[in-house]
């Protein structure tokens, strides 16, 4: 069971850190220097990361790196999509292609 | 957050625990979006009616409408799925057995979603976090929210 907490426990970090990406987006499309450090979107994205970053090292104490680490790759797919989402941005075949080969490492890195 | 981009996302949740939790990820993409149902349950209490697609008719409609003037329209909607109450029980339950696991996987990856389109959307107001506090807010003032929903009237 601490095995499979520790792996969603990742994911979650993983998601984490994709949101933080958001904000730094959100905060970049806004930033200058006169708002550089009351940039609240800025620090909100420094805070899940630092958040996503306490909790794997969490989920590190009851799963083995190299089954744990590969999966943050996922967080380039949450990344495309919440990109997509809240972003406007385009998805073509190619990203989800590359979406989908992400899925499959994945897959291969957690099957023993 | 529209329902097809929670599908969307359970979809992708579901095939990345697909390897740890093999067909058990079912249950958390079903749960990704099928909470989403207390919006229908409030539309029926609200309008009395049980119309499906009016009601996904309107939640678009109010959802555009915030979503591009960055307003809210509408504050303090009690849906009990989405509500700290409901997620406590299910982690609690979780505790116990696996299922409630996945469900409660599924619940807490569809609420982030929705707290990242109220923050970019700045439409925390609209929805209320707590039944408690629901309760304890509006009680006495039995319909008052039903009022403020009459103000905004998008079919």
């Amino acid at each position: 069971m601490k095995k499979t907490i520790a792996i969603i426990i990742v994911l979650l970090s993983t998601f984490l850190t994709s949101i933080g990406q958001l904000f730094f987006k959100f905060g970049a499309n806004k930033l200058s220097l006169e708002n550089l450090f009351s940039n609240y979107l800025l620090f909100i994205g420094l805070i899940l990361y630092a958040i996503a970053l306490v909790i794997f090292i969490i989920a590190l104490k009851n799963n083995e790196l190299s089954l744990l680490y590969p999966l943050f790759a996922t967080s380039y797919i949450w990344v495309s999509l919440l990109s997509m989402f809240f972003l406007n941005e385009t998805m073509n075949l190619l990203k989800w292609l590359g979406i989908f080969l992400i899925i499959v490492g994945v897959s291969f890195v957690a099957k023993k | 957050m529209d329902i097809i981009k929670h599908i969307t996302m359970g979809i992708i949740l579901s095939l990345i625990f697909y390897p740890f939790f093999n067909y058990l990820v079912i249950i958390i993409f079903f749960s990704s979006f099928i909470f989403d149902v207390d919006h229908y349950i409030e539309y029926i209490i609200r309008k009395k009616d049980f119309s499906l697609l009016k009601a996904y008719k309107e939640a678009q409609e109010l959802n555009k409408k915030q979503k591009t003037l960055k307003q809210v329209f509408i504050i303090d909607v009690l849906h009990i799925f989405h509500a700290i109450e409901f997620i406590i029980i299910l982690g609690i339950l979780s505790f116990f057995s696996k299922l409630f696991l996945m469900v409660l996987i599924g619940l807490l990856f569809h609420n982030l979603l929705d707290i990242i389109e109220m923050a970019y959307y700045k439409t925390f107001k609209s929805r209320s976090p707590s039944i408690i506090l629901w309760l304890i807010k509006h009680n006495g003032e039995k319909n008052k929210w039903q009022q403020r929903w009459a103000r905004f009237n998008p079919l």
